[in-house]
C-alpha cells in the first residue's frame, strides 16, 4: 500500500482520502479509526452501515469475538475489536468495566458498591452492568476519586 | 478477567477467622478463665489456655463461616440478592452454627437464659457494629462516586 502525505500550509481543512479498487476489512478498520478521531464510529446493523456519534453510545460489549455497540436506539456491530475501541475511545470518557465491556461515563445513571468490592452501574437505559473488581480502581481514577 | 479463587484462598480465610477467634479466646482465658472454668467447656483449662478439642471446634466454626461468606457474599452460588438479604442470611446461618455448637459442645450452660441473653447481646453488638460501619462506608463511597459522576457530566454537557 502506498501512503502519500502532503503538507501544505495553504490547506484549510485536513482531508484524508483513500483510493482503492475495493474495500478490504483492513481498510474498513483504518476508516473506522479515522472516524473515531472525528468522534464517530462506523457500525453495521444487518446489511446497513451507520455512522454513530460517539456521544450516542451507552456501552460496548464483546461477545463471541464480535463487538456490539449499544445506544438508546438499538444495537449495532463494530468491525473493531474491544481493545482497539478501548484505546481509541478512552479520551472520550469510556472505561473498561470488565473483560468484555466498555462503558461511557456520561451514559451512567447511577453507581453503587456491590458485593466483593465490585461496582454496580445502572446505564441511562436502565440496564445494569457490573464493574469487575480489577477495573474498579481504574473507574475511580477516571472519576477523580483516586490519584 | 475476574480473579479466580483457589482452595488456598479459602483456607487462608479460614485461618484468619480461626486465628482471630483463638486470639480473642486466649485473652478471655487469661482474664476470666478461672471463674468460667466450671460453667464453660471453652475454659476447661482455666487460665492455662484453650484445649486442643476447643480449638478444633473453633476451626470447624471458622470453616462454616468462611463457607457462608462464599455462599452469601460472592455471586458464584447466588447470582442476584440484595446486600441486606445476604447479610440477614449470613447472620442467621452463623447464629444457627453457634447455637448448635453451644448445645453439642457445652460452650455455655444451655439451660441458663442469662447465658443465652449475654450471647445474643454480645453477638448483636459485634455484628450490628460491623454492619453499621460497613453501611456508613458504603453510603459515603456511593455518595462520592455519584458526586464525581455528576461533576463529570456537568463539565462535558
Amino acid at each position: 500500500m502506498k501512503v502519500e502525505i502532503k503538507v501544505d500550509s495553504s490547506i484549510e481543512e485536513t482531508c484524508v482520502s483513500i483510493a482503492c479498487n475495493k474495500l478490504t476489512p483492513e481498510l474498513e478498520k483504518l476508516i473506522g479509526m479515522v472516524r473515531i478521531m472525528e468522534k464517530q464510529l462506523v457500525v453495521t446493523a444487518g446489511e446497513e452501515t451507520f455512522i454513530l456519534d460517539v456521544s450516542a453510545i451507552l456501552y460496548i460489549e464483546a461477545v463471541d469475538r464480535k463487538t456490539f455497540v449499544y445506544t438508546e436506539k438499538g444495537v449495532y456491530e463494530s468491525g473493531l475489536r474491544l481493545y482497539e475501541l478501548e484505546e481509541q475511545l478512552e479520551e472520550y470518557g469510556f472505561f473498561r468495566a470488565s473483560k468484555s465491556c466498555l462503558i461511557q461515563l456520561r451514559a451512567i445513571k447511577s453507581l453503587k458498591r456491590d458485593i466483593n468490592r465490585r461496582i454496580r452501574v445502572t446505564i441511562e437505559n436502565g440496564e445494569m452492568i457490573i464493574v469487575s473488581r480489577q477495573y474498579v480502581e481504574a473507574l475511580k481514577r477516571k472519576l477523580g476519586l483516586v490519584e | 478477567m475476574e480473579e479466580r479463587k483457589t482452595i488456598f484462598d479459602y483456607l487462608g480465610q479460614v485461618m484468619v477467622t480461626f486465628g482471630f477467634s483463638v486470639f480473642v479466646m486466649s485473652v478471655l482465658c487469661l482474664l476470666v478463665g478461672e471463674e468460667a472454668q466450671s460453667v464453660s467447656t471453652i475454659y476447661s483449662l482455666g487460665k492455662e489456655g484453650i484445649s486442643v478439642e476447643t480449638m478444633m471446634q473453633f476451626l470447624g466454626v471458622s470453616v462454616c463461616i468462611t463457607g457462608f461468606r462464599y455462599l452469601f457474599f460472592t455471586d458464584r452460588v447466588i447470582k442476584w440478592m440484595s446486600v441486606t438479604m445476604r447479610t440477614v442470611c449470613m447472620l442467621s446461618a452463623t447464629i444457627v452454627v453457634i447455637v448448635l455448637c453451644t448445645v453439642l459442645f457445652g460452650w455455655f450452660p444451655v439451660g441458663q437464659w442469662q447465658a443465652w441473653a449475654s450471647f445474643l447481646v454480645t453477638f448483636a453488638l459485634c455484628f450490628g457494629g460491623s454492619l453499621v460501619v460497613t453501611q456508613l462506608k458504603e453510603k459515603s463511597e456511593n455518595r462520592k462516586m455519584e458526586e464525581a459522576l455528576r461533576k463529570i457530566k456537568e463539565k462535558t454537557e
